[in-house]
């Protein structure tokens, strides 16, 4: 079940409805509710996978639980250990076996050993990246005893299978989010109507924006071979929109599903694209992951407090782990050393915190010089999408190597729109930089605020062609 | 929370309001559409005859092929150009290959992204219940009915009339033989089975435009011979039935298969390019004019 389905549009009024109708004070009856739809909507992907769900959910709220009652340092590192093994494992069993096994031959091959690899048919299971993140920064936050361990299972449960953010995150934090299952929800009728302004803007993203370019940059990849220097440039262009549409479109709808139901869910995404530098843009993008690793690998590992050289070790490998996180493929892990090398310069000069407030703050328009940094930063993150979207390290050199083969030909012109159409987008999103997100338009009078709805909501019916699925599913 | 839901009930019930609206002005015109067609001779099948027969070069000819059309979408679309008085159709000249009579043709209408494209030709001229008859994706077909009903009024509801010739450019190189027989005629590594749906289709094709006094030509488009050959036997087999069947029901069959041309002619392995299709126009239009001197003279 996907968000912009008939299906979705069918679950989501019934389980409202029976949420706000068993009433603010029946926490636990509503946190119960909360568990099945969400196992429910997650089945409806592939049933079998809701075991894992549950074992990791069970597995780190009994490990919380036997952790917060120990002081023993030693004890409660075991049991760090083995809620690490364990969601770790699932995770690299499920996402990483035949990629760890591929390249282990490929290795040996290349040595002139060969032995007989066993690849595995293995199934995907949807969310699994995030869902195992959100719960291994509960039991680390208990063994640093920043947070104490939840009491209530039903509320854990919850927390972890929450339907809005399961599949596609916000990764959330225990702190944040697990006492918004304990405490009592008051529903807030300009919460919930921003909420649903939300959901209408994720699903403008979605579906008129990243569906549309999907068409496209799938048939430029797909000939890539065929096409001219200028065509492969839209391309990888419009794959980063498309990528970001689909992605904090997702983001959108999933925080705006979480203040229907009175919860408070991260900003996952901040409007990368008026970045001014590369360390500003991975502050704006994808933001729920890229804190995760801050707090957890980043600062364990040191962070900047030991040296310029510790600092950039621990940028780059953090930065390679988040090119592994988003797929079992060199390609990512690739585009994540690309991504932390490009941030090598920033660390060595000493700018890499430059930007705290938004770009061109307190002026409608960027002056020429923030117009060429945004651009930069746009360009730089279309070349690298490039290694993010090709299904191999080899094809997306040669595509690389069509674009700087500098042939241009007139064709690009036939997908003028496509360019127009981000162009809007970014127009769009320029007038909202300062607030939450793009459809924030509660200051509005009611007539501009009904006419912007309709045509919104006009355009995402005639979209709503054949459903692309999300591309962060796959992580 | 009241007034949330009130406010959602008012928003939902001027959608509702809006949809109904533009779905009652859209069937008025589909009703009341006559879609007038001012040639004798049509084109009709699917991209073979899109970009395989150019009708400047044939007489009085008006070419109504859409990409994928399948003989299930040719019966209705015939039928529905007959029955308007205005037209005065005396001759179809459809696409009969190996393709027409794959299974993928079923899927067409059973899985939702597809059933999505050909329905939003379709949805004027063929009845949901005769669309449910032969299997379509309830999904699909609401929301090619939200989009191309309720969305806006339209006098013009002739998707299903395709845009006419379309020429492609000749570019062999781009085609990959193996991806367009294993799109064609396979199905997670298995042949596909053939489309009994087109098949008894085509046979209700004939017995319509026999009642109706059309004649019909069934044409052959030039293919490469390492598509043609790459085609399963199974499927090779039941087409030779029909072949057979055709002739023996004096529909006149144009065969130009295995013609021999250059690669400049071929858009792909399996389509014509705008040359090619210029040269194999010429052809058809020959033999339909030979074919008619010797009606006249006998």
């Amino acid at each position: 079940m996907i968000f912009n389905s008939f299906d979705f549009a069918i679950f989501l009024p019934i389980v409202f409805s029976l949420y706000w109708c068993l009433g603010s004070r029946r926490v636990k009856a509503q946190n119960i509710l909360l568990v099945a739809a969400s196992y429910f909507f997650y089945g409806t992907w592939d049933w079998r996978f809701l075991f894992l769900i549950f074992v990791s959910s069970l597995a780190d709220f009994v490990i919380g639980r036997f952790m917060q009652k120990s002081n023993k340092n030693s004890y409660r590192k075991r049991l760090l250990w083995l809620s690490l093994g364990l969601n770790l494992g699932l995770l690299g069993f499920f996402k990483y076996f035949n990629f760890f096994i591929d390249s282990f031959a490929d290795t040996f091959s290349f040595l002139g050993v060969t032995f007989d690899e066993t690849r595995l048919n293995i199934l995907l299971p949807v969310g699994i990246s995030f869902y195992t993140f959100q719960t291994l920064s509960y039991t680390i936050d208990i063994y640093r005893r920043k947070i104490n361990a939840c009491n209530d299972p039903v509320a854990f449960f919850a927390y972890v299978s929450f339907f809005p953010q399961l599949v596609a995150g916000p990764i959330e934090r225990a702190k944040n989010l697990l006492p918004q299952f304990v405490d009592q929800r008051v529903f807030n009728y300009s919460k919930a109507a921003d909420g649903v302004r939300q959901i209408i803007w994720g699903l403008f993203k979605k579906v008129v924006i990243a569906d549309n370019c999907s068409l496209i940059v799938n048939s430029i990849f797909l000939n890539y071979q065929y096409e001219d220097s200028l065509t492969l440039c839209l391309g990888a262009f419009l794959f980063l929109f498309q990528v970001y549409c689909d992605f904090s479109g997702y983001s959108d709808i999933a925080i705006g599903l979480g203040r229907l139901c009175g919860f408070h869910l991260m900003k996952n995404f901040n409007f990368p694209f008026f970045s001014r530098d590369l360390p500003e843009f991975w502050k704006k993008w994808h933001i729920s992951l890229t804190s995760w690793f801050v707090d957890y690998i980043y600062i364990p590992l040191g962070g900047s407090r030991n040296g310029l050289n510790t600092k950039v070790r621990n940028v780059l490998i953090i930065f390679l782990v988040s090119g592994l996180w988003h797929g079992a493929n060199w390609t990512f892990i690739f585009w994540g050393a690309l991504c932390g090398l490009a941030q090598v310069p920033y660390l060595l000069l000493g700018r890499n915190g430059r930007y705290v407030t938004y770009v061109a703050k307190g002026r409608y328009l960027p002056n020429f010089k923030e117009l060429l940094q945004m651009s930069g930063v746009i360009t730089f993150m279309s070349f690298s999408m490039i290694f993010f979207r090709s299904p191999d390290i080899s094809v997306a050199w040669s595509y690389l190597i069509g674009i700087l083969k500098f042939d241009f030909s007139l064709s690009v012109l036939d997908n003028y729109h496509f360019v127009l159409l981000i162009m809007g987008l970014l127009v769009w999103e320029w007038m909202f930089r300062s607030r939450e997100h793009g459809l924030e338009i509660g200051h509005l009078t009611t007539k501009v605020r009904w006419s912007l709805y309709s045509v919104f909501i006009w355009l995402i019916l005639f979209n709503f062609g054949s459903n692309q699925e999300y591309i962060y599913f796959q992580f | 929370m009241k007034k949330f839901i009130r406010k959602i009930g008012f928003a939902s019930l001027g959608l509702v309001t809006f949809m109904l609206f533009n779905y009652s002005i859209n069937s008025y015109f589909i009703n009341h559409q006559q879609t007038k067609v001012d040639s004798k001779v049509l084109l009709m099948g699917g991209s073979h005859i899109k970009s395989g027969l150019n009708p400047i070069y044939m007489v009085n000819a008006k070419n109504v092929a859409t990409p994928g059309e399948t003989y299930f979408d040719t019966f209705h679309k015939l039928k529905y150009l007959v029955n308007n008085p205005n037209n005065d159709i005396s001759k179809v000249v459809f696409g009969f290959g190996h393709n027409n009579i794959c299974g993928l043709n079923d899927d067409k209408y059973i899985k939702e992204s597809m059933s999505i494209e050909y329905l939003g030709r379709t949805y004027p001229i063929i009845p949901f219940n005769e669309l449910n008859s032969v299997g379509v994706n309830k999904i699909g077909y609401l929301k090619t009915i939200i989009r191309k009903m309720c969305l806006y009024p339209s006098v013009k509801h002739e998707g299903f009339m395709g845009k006419g010739f379309k020429g492609r450019l000749p570019n062999l190189s781009m085609s990959d033989v193996g991806k367009r027989v294993n799109y064609h005629y396979y199905e997670e590594g298995a042949v596909r089975r053939e489309s009994e749906r087109d098949i008894k289709y085509l046979d209700s094709i004939i017995n319509f435009a026999g009642l109706n006094n059309i004649e019909l030509v069934a044409v052959n488009i030039p293919q490469r011979k390492e598509y043609y050959s790459a085609i399963p036997e199974r499927i090779k087999r039941r087409y030779e039935e029909i072949r057979i069947s055709l002739i023996e029901r004096d529909i006149r069959l144009i065969d130009l298969l295995e013609m021999e041309l250059d690669s400049s002619s071929f858009a792909n392995h399996d389509h014509l390019s705008k040359e090619g299709a210029k040269i194999i126009s010429k052809i058809v239009s020959d033999s339909l004019s030979l074919w008619e001197s010797l009606k006249i003279s006998h």
